[in-house]
């Protein structure tokens, strides 16, 4: 039976003839005495002719084919093939090429050290580019304060402009007998929007030593502040008493003149 | 024993003048070579997929690619491994692709609906149109590696060395790879032939 394991290994290859003529000997001697082997070789044989058997269909088909005509198929389609890849060759499909699994690594790693490239060049070269900015952009306090005080002068002389225009108005309707509703709403909202400014404004004059301006504004706030309680119908002596209170302080006059002044500052 | 050693190295020389002239873009050189091995090819293909459409596109497919990568063929080396591994590789790719499904990846199925019973005329004789149906459908029914080894081997008589070289794997690993697909051709078409196992 052990014998039987050794020959039984060796069939396949009796039946190809690959053995040395020595094996082909033994194994047909062995063949002759052992019924089991005989068996199992008969086996083998039955299943390896019957797929010659199989190998006829591949003849019949072989010899229904008109070979003569296959050279001139392929070379047709090699000429077709050559065509198109010269009419692509003129505009090269990067994407194609992209697409070429063995670019990718190479396509995936230069795209990793481009990025490591640029981002060791931001970093070198970035806190040099600050101070140069820096360098460039630089402005002297001096200039900074002379700057913010032209400023601060625009806005009040703005300020003083638009106080003016609302304090006019004011003078206008208390001189008419007849008072139009909408007229007192409008310069009521003007008036509380020129308090809201003169808030900001407070700060910039402090700075800035606008006596003169300051004091004017803060009356100027005093009268806003009366406008802006004034009720849609108000009173002949509530309007009355805006317009003495103008009169006396002669607002409008001072307003003229810290006007001037700003002016020719700025 | 030397006849074919001496038709082998004929076969060989020839190739070489050949390729060095398609190399030179000589399209007559192509065309006898196409002619030399046209029906290896489709034999191999049509013992692979046993579908002649199939065979006929894989062979054409193969000089195609034959002509494209010519110039990656060292001179001295043997053309027909080279070409049959081609061959090899378009044909995993396309069952891969197209087949794999279709294809009998285990068509027991389809055996199971031979009726056994007509296998086997009064004296147990296999009738040979039924018997090549078994040997087709256990073929399919081998893993592509296994097949394509045992179409090597039985079909186009290479020897186990020329398989190593073609398929880029040893000899002993041929040797194995075939006596397994032998194996497992007998175990599946015993069940339909009588054979006892």
């Amino acid at each position: 039976m052990k014998e039987c394991k050794k020959f039984k290994k060796n069939l396949i290859s009796f039946y190809y003839r690959e053995l040395s003529s020595k094996s082909i000997l033994l194994m047909e001697n062995h063949l002759k005495s052992c019924s089991y082997c005989r068996q199992e070789f008969h086996r083998l044989k039955q299943i390896l002719d019957g797929a010659g058997i199989f190998k006829q269909e591949i003849e019949e088909e072989i010899n229904s084919i008109n070979w003569t005509e296959v050279p001139s198929i392929i070379i047709d389609r090699i000429k077709q093939k050559e065509f198109s890849f010269e009419k692509k060759s003129f505009f090269p499909n990067l994407k194609n090429l992209l697409s070429f699994s063995s670019w990718r690594p190479i396509a995936a790693s230069f795209a990793g050290l481009f990025i490591i490239v640029i981002l060791c060049v931001l970093i070198l070269i970035r806190p040099f580019d600050r101070e140069k900015t820096r360098e460039e952009f630089y402005i002297s306090p001096i200039f900074f304060d002379q700057m913010e005080s032209s400023i601060a002068k625009n806005e009040a002389l703005d300020y003083l402009k638009q106080s003016q225009i609302v304090l006019m108005d004011i003078m206008k309707l208390t001189q008419n007998d007849r008072i139009e509703p909408w007229r007192i709403r409008l310069n009521s909202e003007k008036a509380r929007d020129l308090l809201a400014k003169k808030k900001y404004l407070n700060q910039e004059l402090n700075k800035f030593e606008m006596a003169r301006a300051k004091k004017l504004c803060r009356k100027i706030e005093f009268i806003f502040y009366e406008v802006s309680l004034l009720d849609e119908q108000p009173s002949l002596v509530q309007l009355e008493r805006i317009r003495e209170l103008l009169r006396k302080e002669q607002l409008l006059l001072k307003i003229r003149l810290v006007e001037k002044e700003l002016e020719n500052e700025v | 024993m030397k006849r074919l050693k001496e038709k082998r190295t004929n076969q060989n020389e020839i190739d070489n003048e050949l390729i060095k002239k398609i190399k030179q873009k000589d399209s007559q050189a192509f065309v006898i070579l196409i002619r030399l091995y046209q029906k290896k090819i489709f034999q191999l293909a049509y013992s692979f997929f046993q579908n002649r459409e199939d065979a006929m596109d894989l062979m054409q497919e193969t000089f195609l690619r034959v002509y494209e990568k010519i110039n990656h063929f060292k001179e001295g080396n043997n053309f027909q491994n080279w070409i049959y591994r081609i061959a090899h590789n378009l044909c995993i790719d396309y069952y891969r692709k197209f087949k794999k499904r279709k294809s009998a990846s285990l068509d027991r199925e389809e055996l199971n609906k031979l009726s056994l019973s007509d296998l086997f005329n009064s004296q147990d004789q296999l009738k040979i149109q039924d018997l090549k149906e078994v040997i087709k459908k256990s073929l399919a029914a081998l893993s592509e590696k296994q097949r394509m080894i045992f179409v090597l081997k039985h079909y186009q008589q290479l020897r186990y060395s020329d398989i190593a070289q073609t398929l880029n794997i040893s000899v002993g690993t041929v040797k194995s790879l075939h006596h397994r697909a032998v194996n497992n051709l007998r175990n599946i078409a015993s069940q339909y032939l009588k054979v006892e196992k």
